[in-house]
């Protein structure tokens, strides 16, 4: 495994993210570590911060297909998936693969589609494959769905189901950049032009490899132990309903690799875990106390408070 | 499994052993014994179910009793303070299991077992005393290391004062055992091969000569008779061939003295010659007769240049350049030993001393006595010896009556305006081997008889422990020797009373033990000399070259026995071989495991902490180092997290780091703090 090839390539994406997201480094990689755990990614935030941005840099920046869908409450499965068709011409069932066979995927407030559109995306993401009509069609590799939610403007959507937001490898929140930041944004060219000015540092294979080195990163046993403690930690704090799932804890094992990775690293260490535990925990969690629309504030305070009280492994 | 289990299994261990010990001790009662036994089983079934069983408090209390319980056991029972001090000991380690809250108790525990076993060796020849040794040493050495990590993880607050799991399992027990028998064996091994300088600065004259005043020279009757009374001890005597108490009284020939001048006798022999020398042996012109003993003597340094045999020496076997002899048979060193000598003597007790050629006249002298004096023995000579014809009967008599009618004592009556001899002799009556060896040759002499005295040592007292004599100080004794007409020559005479030839001084069976134990540890450890060494080397290449051709003798099909014993040895030597392979697979494994965290890591961890920057147990190692901000932490900690949780190993050039690091961290602190 060339993971020197990786470290520099892994570099280089970091570089060309910080063009476009200025100022959020830890986020990038975030997104990094979504995409060399092949997992996706979930940016909460609310509008104007850069989500999609986010999504653009890294598809940009990037060799493969990109597409968009922008999610409304009557966007169809089939305008998701595809849809079988009659061609008159040769007299048989064709079907016209959807936007989703694609590399990369931004689902742009995928809160907004009803519940049996959010469903259809449900096999893409834990298998990487669609079945239409009965066939089993197989998603490109890499694939990589990332799904934006505003959490303040509830008004007409219809919340991710609990099976859903399990699939999603990592969740991460945007936030307002700094001051000297913002500033920079406002004054720059635009976005539109930062973008355009990427050119793609990598290409699909490379990604392959780079998450084939993810997955060979070394995870010590205690450092498993300490995934364990964290895991099961939520299950039996008082604030929280529902715990996280073993898929959940298998998550945060292979974020914590892909982030040793981003870090250049082949070992993980006790920070990946720990720096990961709330981005790949919180959207995973059931608050007790459920104040409505604070909710995701909440579960990132009882997951610090867990983290607070763990014993890392020394 | 937990290492409070340890402790508990590693204490009761030892208090077992303890109490062993004491058993071995003499004047222990069974019931005692069995009392204290129920007792440590009674704490220990308590302590399984409850932590502290003593209140805090009432220990101090207890321990007073105890101790008021061993002053009136020493002062009732017979004052034996080896036997109260083992019942002691015994009662307070048992009371003692039943109040541990503290690693101190622990140790309080081991040495209490320590004195145990040193009280058990106080009064204890058993051989089983060397076992129990051994295994205090083993468990010693276990039950420090066992203290040492719990101390370690009482004070890192991290771990909750518990090792992690694992690290006390088998690998643990195993290491500890196979360390400790490394470390006696290695000991062992070193003092074996250390090389020995044959003659150095360090042998010079590193023993005072002990000044002989119960041999002499002179024989001065009255001069002197504490003597007897000192247990120095003179020379040890074992028989190589035959390690079986020989039949005595045996005597120790030293000198001979024939001049008498009134008061002292003095040597009268001034004719000495060279003994002839062969390879390894000195020959003395002596025609053996009946049974040869062989003896092996270990002669302190004394400061006379006499050297004791027992009589008639054939031959003699010693470091020495040359030996002197004379017309008595008496052997001379050069010079008188300023160390302990070994030397070994082939004697023929029957063997005969070369015929006196020459003039006798200077064996009946007595003509510095006074003439009064030399009057009244001869007058007493005459009337003893009334019934008695020839020499031999006449001397026999003579010898009958000293023994019969003077008493033996150390302490003799004395008119300081008489001479002694003639006090001895006709008013006080008592004395000891010099009165009765003078008294003797003068009655002889005076009536023509040939007599001299004889000095030495008698046999003294039989060591059982390792079956050899040892000859004290107060074993000093003189006889004399009266000629004969050929073909019996010189014999020996002893006029003194049976009382006076029993050993005076004896040593407790313990003091026997030790001085045994003294001399081994003389011959084979301090004296442990480069020939010993090279002896060693030589049995070795002996017995290699003897394994070599039996087995080639075994391959040949010439002797089933041989070719037994070399496939003994190969199997032998297959097992050490397995032995070792499977200890270094475990040693590996071992490794692996204690390497999991670096050391270094927690030394910085360590050195911090004294300057009150601790790690939370949430922190992560990076987070600390962040916090912390000291030159260096956050290297060292990159270090670590990737020998940690990397490849687990350190590059040469991060030892260098770490230590540089380590080495600030350390001096900051202590300027700082």
């Amino acid at each position: 495994m060339d993971f020197t090839r990786v470290y520099t390539q892994v570099q280089s994406l970091k570089n060309n993210l910080n063009q476009v997201l200025l100022g959020k480094s830890e986020i990038i990689d975030v997104a990094l570590t979504a995409l060399l755990s092949k997992g996706d990614l979930l940016i909460e935030d609310v509008p104007g911060v850069g989500k999609t941005t986010l999504a653009h840099g890294l598809a940009r920046s990037i060799n493969c297909d990109f597409l968009r869908i922008q999610f409304t409450s009557d966007l169809l499965p089939s305008d998701v998936v595809g849809v079988t068709i009659f061609n008159q011409g040769r007299q048989d069932f064709q079907f016209r693969k959807g936007p989703i066979f694609a590399n990369f995927i931004l689902a742009d407030e995928i809160n907004r589609a009803t519940p049996k559109t959010q469903s259809a995306l449900l096999e893409a993401m834990s298998e990487r494959q669609v079945s239409v009509d009965g066939v089993t069609h197989l998603l490109p590799e890499p694939f990589m769905l990332i799904a934006t939610q505003n959490p303040v403007d509830f008004s007409g959507t219809f919340p991710l189901p609990e099976s859903q937001l399990d699939r999603f490898a990592l969740s991460v929140k945007i936030g307002y950049p700094d001051a000297e930041f913002e500033k920079r944004i406002i004054i720059s060219a635009g976005e539109p032009e930062a973008l355009k000015s990427l050119t793609p540092v990598v290409d699909a294979t490379d990604i392959l490899k780079m998450q084939e080195a993810a997955s060979s990163v070394t995870v010590d046993d205690d450092l498993v132990n300490y995934i364990l403690a964290i895991a099961r930690a939520t299950r039996v704090h008082k604030d929280i309903r529902l715990g996280v799932s073993p898929r959940g804890a298998k998550t945060l094992y292979r974020s914590a690799q892909a982030h040793a990775v981003v870090n250049g690293r082949e070992y993980a260490t006790p920070d990946d875990i720990k720096a990961l535990a709330v981005n790949v925990f919180s959207h995973r969690i059931v608050s007790a106390l459920g104040t409505h629309g604070e909710e995701l504030e909440e579960n990132k305070a009882i997951l610090c408070d867990i983290l607070e009280r763990a014993v890392v492994p020394v | 499994m937990r290492l409070s289990n340890y402790m508990l299994i590693i204490t009761y261990f030892m208090a077992g052993l303890g109490l062993y010990a004491v058993t071995l001790a003499d004047n222990i009662e069974p019931l005692f014994v069995i009392f204290m036994g129920s007792g440590i089983v009674f704490s220990l079934v308590m302590r399984l179910w409850k932590n502290r069983i003593i209140p805090r408090g009432l220990w101090n209390f207890i321990a007073l009793f105890i101790v008021i319980v061993f002053i009136a056991d020493f002062f009732l029972g017979g004052r034996d303070l080896t036997a109260s001090g083992a019942r002691f000991l015994t009662i307070l380690l048992t009371a003692k299991l039943f109040d541990i809250s503290s690693n101190r108790d622990y140790v309080i525990i081991y040495g209490t077992v320590f004195f145990q076993i040193l009280a058990a060796a106080a009064s204890t020849v058993s051989l089983l005393f060397l076992p129990v040794l051994l295994l205090f040493i083993m468990g010693t050495i276990f039950a420090m290391i066992t203290v040492t990590i719990q101390k370690e993880f009482e004070s890192g607050s991290d771990s909750g004062g518990e090792p992690p799991r694992g690290l006390l399992d088998a690998p643990f027990i195993f290491y500890a055992v196979v360390l400790s028998s490394i470390t006696i064996t290695i000991t062992f091994l070193i003092f074996m091969i250390l090389p020995r300088m044959e003659a150095g600065f360090f042998q010079q004259r590193n023993q005072e000569a002990i000044k002989i005043a119960g041999f002499s020279e002179t024989v001065d009757p009255g001069a002197y008779g504490p003597v007897k009374k000192d247990p120095t001890v003179i020379m040890r005597v074992d028989f190589p061939g035959n390690p079986t108490r020989p039949h005595g009284p045996l005597y120790f020939r030293g000198t001979t003295l024939s001049s008498y001048d009134g008061r002292a006798w003095h040597r009268g022999e001034t004719k000495e010659k060279l003994v002839k020398k062969t390879a390894e042996d000195f020959i003395l012109p002596v025609r053996p007769r009946g049974r040869v003993i062989e003896e092996r003597i270990l002669l302190e340094p004394l400061d006379t240049n006499v050297l004791f045999t027992m009589p008639r020496a054939l031959r003699i076997q010693g470091k020495f350049t040359n030996l002197w002899t004379d017309a008595s048979g008496t052997v001379y060193l050069p010079s008188p030993p300023f160390s302990r000598i070994e030397y070994m003597v082939w004697s023929s007790p029957a063997a005969k001393l070369s015929a006196m050629n020459g003039d006798l006249s200077r064996f009946t002298d007595i003509s510095a006595v006074d003439e009064t004096f030399k009057a009244r023995i001869k007058d007493l000579a005459l009337e003893i010896t009334a019934g008695g014809s020839g020499i031999v009967e006449k001397s026999a008599l003579i010898k009958n009556y000293l023994k019969n009618n003077y008493t033996y004592t150390l302490d003799p009556e004395s008119d300081k305006d008489r001479l002694p001899m003639e006090d001895f002799l006709f008013y006080s009556k008592e004395g000891y081997c010099e009165h009765f060896a003078t008294a003797f040759a003068l009655l002889a002499r005076s009536i023509g008889i040939p007599a001299r005295i004889v000095t030495g040592f008698l046999e003294g007292e039989w060591n059982k422990s390792g079956s050899y004599f040892i000859v004290r100080q107060s074993d000093a004794h003189s006889w004399a020797e009266v000629y004969a007409p050929p073909p019996a020559g010189w014999v020996r005479v002893d006029a003194t009373p049976a009382e006076g030839l029993s050993p005076l001084q004896r040593g407790t069976e313990f003091s026997n033990y030790m001085d045994y134990l003294h001399l081994k540890w003389n011959r084979y450890v301090v004296n442990f000399t480069s020939t010993d060494q090279k002896k060693l080397a030589f049995t070795f290449q002996e017995s290699g070259g003897n394994i070599v051709s039996a087995f080639k003798k075994g391959l040949q099909g010439s002797g089933a026995y041989t070719f037994a014993v070399s496939q003994f040895l190969l199997v032998l030597l297959l097992l050490a071989f397995i032995a070792l392979l499977v200890i270094k697979t475990r040693s590996r494994r071992a490794r692996e495991y204690l390497a999991k965290t670096p050391g270094f890591y927690l030394d910085m961890l360590r050195v911090l902490k004294k300057r009150g920057l601790e790690k939370e147990s949430a922190e992560t190692a990076t987070e600390f180092a962040r916090r912390v901000s000291r030159p260096g932490v956050g290297e060292l900690t990159e270090i670590y997290e990737r020998v940690r949780f990397g490849s687990g190993e350190c590059a040469t050039g991060d030892y260098r780091r770490i230590k540089s690091i380590l080495h600030g961290l350390k001096k900051m602190s202590r300027r700082q703090g």
